[in-house]
């Protein structure tokens, strides 16, 4: 097979293993095979960050943030957060370990929530450290249960179609910063993510 | 109109070595009542490529050695089942004789490939809707002689409401001798209708080609009679289908509603389909030279004529 | 009597030549369905898509015809010529190289772009050849097969290219597709890599 990978090969010599282990790795393509359990994962993959409150309420949090940073965090936001994200999950399916990813998250989500219940307007730099932080953990997560995954291919498309409608959701409800009343709320809902996120941090520690 | 004649070429490449698939791979299971709870099982199927006949799980209190079935006091209800079907053969019918009752037929598809058997012979809407509403999308979407004459009818009108109303007159026109055929009402040949189903794509495509070169054509001004005319005639051939997969004689009416539902579910995803690719086409000001518009026009007339003609050769050569 | 009768009315030629229906779904929408069932092929054809609706208008139509003729010729060489791990390689690595395409948001140089959807046609196609079939089927399938890809792509391209001129969100949404189909590329080889690979070696 080793000949075969001439379209894709580079001087690099790490570059060649890797392409040797992929040639490995894709073992047997038999031709127009039919994917197996293409609803399975997809369900499953799309109902993951649904299920977790931790990750659901964090996921809202990002998009309500972007919302009140406005541009151009609004638009930066849903391009790059899949990006740190795959390489969190690449991370976990690498079997490199995150240390207290339950932990991270649920800071993850009490920070957010504070960001967004004062508001707060850091310079992008530094916002867009925080989210991609989450956006590590949350991937990581994703990234060792995958394997799992009837279909694993499946599984990745559904929690990037639930992930991107989160955050959406957060988008949308963030809108809302156009009106006085819409900010009261917006901060309210920021300030009950961001106890939320306590609850999830002290029970990750076992402290409840 | 215009990725129109790409779309033809694909049809005409289906339609080419579709005239010439002969096969229909369909098998039947006859279950007779010899004595009470005591049955015989019979398979008659016909295949070019000798396929089996699926194999038939029967409820699990019936002891099964070919050709006899063995169900006792509890006889021969619960599920019934085909496996492979879809595989080897795409529906299987399962005709029941009970003794003292009326034979029931049972259309089997790869999509429900069991079915539950009790004792009062009715069968739950849902089980009709799920055999029968996919039996008639398939057989729209199999039935490239009806995919033709739409995309002609869609050829020869200007506009949205135009449309909406040929295609309304069309799907009116073939229920309406769907229902009277299935129903016992009209009784018409099938080889005739056939023919004739033939030619209306040719004299479609003839009535395309004078409204292209701008020469005067009632049809253009009002294709929603053409749709009308030519739509009776298509509902003799959708009838004929639907006879010939087997209905069950209870539950005929729901039967063919769900047929006739799914009949038009395919026509409307197929004429859905023709809007999307000339709104594509539109948008990225992708324009087909003119001759390749006239040479489908004319390769949809000569794929009519070529089976008007086998289809009048049957007709009249005896069998 | 009776059983043959009904058996007859089943199977007369007439009625099959007819309806031209071979009852089964035929070949034709098994080559149709193939490409739009299986995620592999769907994704990157929908990344290419949104690539396509990328560039101005005249560069964006000249995938309409090129891309499924292309995988009309991938797959008819995917059906007579023995399978290649090259090529699932390659798809694996359309899936980045694509939607990284559609995140930076450039209109590509118009020889580029060609050469682009020709390579995504032609090893896409391959994966979908069918060496079991032959003759008649083969060519009802590769008819299924071009059709999809002409199906999903002009669709496809057409939708995304006006939503990116029509639209002052729709950059920002067609980025966002991108970024997440390239994140799915990267998850997806990295299962590849390391959870397929190790299990293989």
């Amino acid at each position: 097979m080793p000949h075969h990978h001439r379209p894709i090969s580079s001087s690099h010599p790490m570059c060649g293993a890797l392409v040797l282990l992929l040639i490995c790795a894709v073992a047997n393509p038999a031709h127009a095979h039919t994917e197996a359990g293409v609803a399975g994962g997809l369900s499953s993959g799309f109902l993951h960050p649904m299920l977790g409150l931790d990750h659901l309420v964090a996921m809202v949090a990002v998009g309500l943030w972007g919302a009140q940073l406005g541009k151009p965090a609004i638009w930066l936001l849903p391009i790059t957060f899949p990006m740190v994200m795959a390489a969190g999950g690449v991370m976990g399916l690498a079997g490199l370990p995150l240390p207290a990813i339950e932990t991270g998250i649920a800071l993850s989500a009490l920070i957010l929530g504070l960001m967004v219940l004062f508001s707060l307007r850091p310079p992008l730099e530094i916002a867009a450290l925080l989210v991609g932080c989450f956006a590590v953990f949350h991937g990581h997560a994703h990234g060792t249960e995958l394997p799992a995954a009837a279909n694993p291919l499946a599984y990745g498309v559904g929690f990037v179609i639930s992930t991107g409608l989160l955050h959406l959701v957060g988008i949308v409800l963030g809108t809302l910063t156009r009106w006085p009343a819409g900010t009261r709320a917006i901060r309210g809902l920021g300030g009950m993510i961001a106890a939320l996120g306590v609850y999830f941090s002290a029970a990750s520690l076992g402290w409840m | 109109m215009k990725p129109i004649p790409l779309v033809c070429l694909f049809l005409l490449a289906l339609t080419c070595t579709k005239a010439l698939a002969h096969e229909t791979p369909i098998a039947l299971l006859t279950i007779s009542e010899r004595q009470t709870g005591l049955f015989n099982v019979e398979w008659t199927y016909s295949s070019s490529t000798n396929q089996f006949p699926p194999t038939v799980v029967f409820p699990a209190h019936c002891e099964f050695d070919y050709p006899r079935l063995q169900c006792g006091e509890k006889n021969l209800y619960g599920t019934l089942a085909l496996q492979q079907l879809g595989e080897r053969y795409s529906a299987a019918v399962v005709q029941i004789d009970r003794i003292d009752q009326q034979p029931q037929t049972y259309t089997l598809t790869g999509a429900n490939p069991d079915i539950a058997l009790n004792p009062n012979g009715n069968l739950p809407i849902t089980r009709i809707m799920a055999s029968y509403l996919p039996l008639g999308f398939e057989h729209i979407m199999l039935g490239v002689d009806h995919l033709l004459f739409v995309l002609g009818l869609m050829w020869l009108v200007g506009n949205r409401w135009m449309l909406f109303k040929t295609i309304t007159a069309f799907t009116v026109a073939h229920s309406m001798t769907l229902g009277a055929v299935t129903l016992g009402w009209l009784g018409v040949p099938e080889k005739p209708v056939n023919a004739a189903i033939a030619l209306s794509i040719a004299i479609v495509a003839v009535e395309v080609l004078k409204f292209k070169r701008g020469e005067p054509c009632v049809s253009a001004r009002m294709p929603w009679a053409i749709a009308f005319g030519f739509g009776l005639l298509h509902g003799f051939g959708f009838a004929g289908a639907l006879t010939g997969i087997g209905l069950p004689e209870a539950n005929l009416p729901a039967a063919l509603l769900f047929f006739n539902v799914g009949v038009e579910l395919g026509q409307l995803s197929f004429v859905l389909i023709v809007l999307a690719l000339l709104w594509s086409h539109r948008s990225l000001q992708s324009h087909f030279p003119r001759w390749m518009e006239t040479t489908a026009i004319y390769a949809v007339g000569s794929i009519g004529c070529f089976w008007f003609l086998t289809r009048l050769d049957m007709l009249l050569s005896p069998i | 009597m009776k059983r043959w009768l009904l058996l007859f009315c089943l199977l007369t030629p007439q009625w099959a030549h007819a309806h031209l229906v071979s009852t089964r779904f035929g070949e034709y929408y098994a080559g149709l369905l193939h490409p739009v069932i299986t995620l592999s092929h769907l994704i990157p054809w929908l990344a290419l898509a949104l690539v396509a609706g990328l560039q101005n208008t005249a560069s964006a139509r000249t995938a309409l015809p090129l891309f499924p003729l292309a995988v009309l010729a991938g797959a008819a060489l995917g059906s007579t010529l023995p399978a290649q791990q090259w090529i699932a390689v390659i798809n694996l690595i359309s899936f980045l190289v694509l939607g990284g395409l559609v995140l930076a948001a450039r209109p590509l140089p118009p020889r580029f772009f060609i050469a682009l959807v020709m390579a995504t046609g032609l090893s896409h196609g391959y994966a979908n050849g069918m060496p079991e079939l032959f003759g008649q089927g083969l060519v009802l399938y590769l008819a299924g097969v071009t059709c999809a890809a002409y199906l999903l792509v002009s669709i496809l391209t057409a939708a995304s290219h006006q939503l990116i001129t029509q639209r002052s969100w729709g950059i920002i949404a067609v980025r966002a597709g991108g970024s997440w189909i390239a994140a799915i590329g990267f998850l997806y080889l990295a299962f590849t890599l390391f959870v397929t690979g190790a299990a293989g070696s």
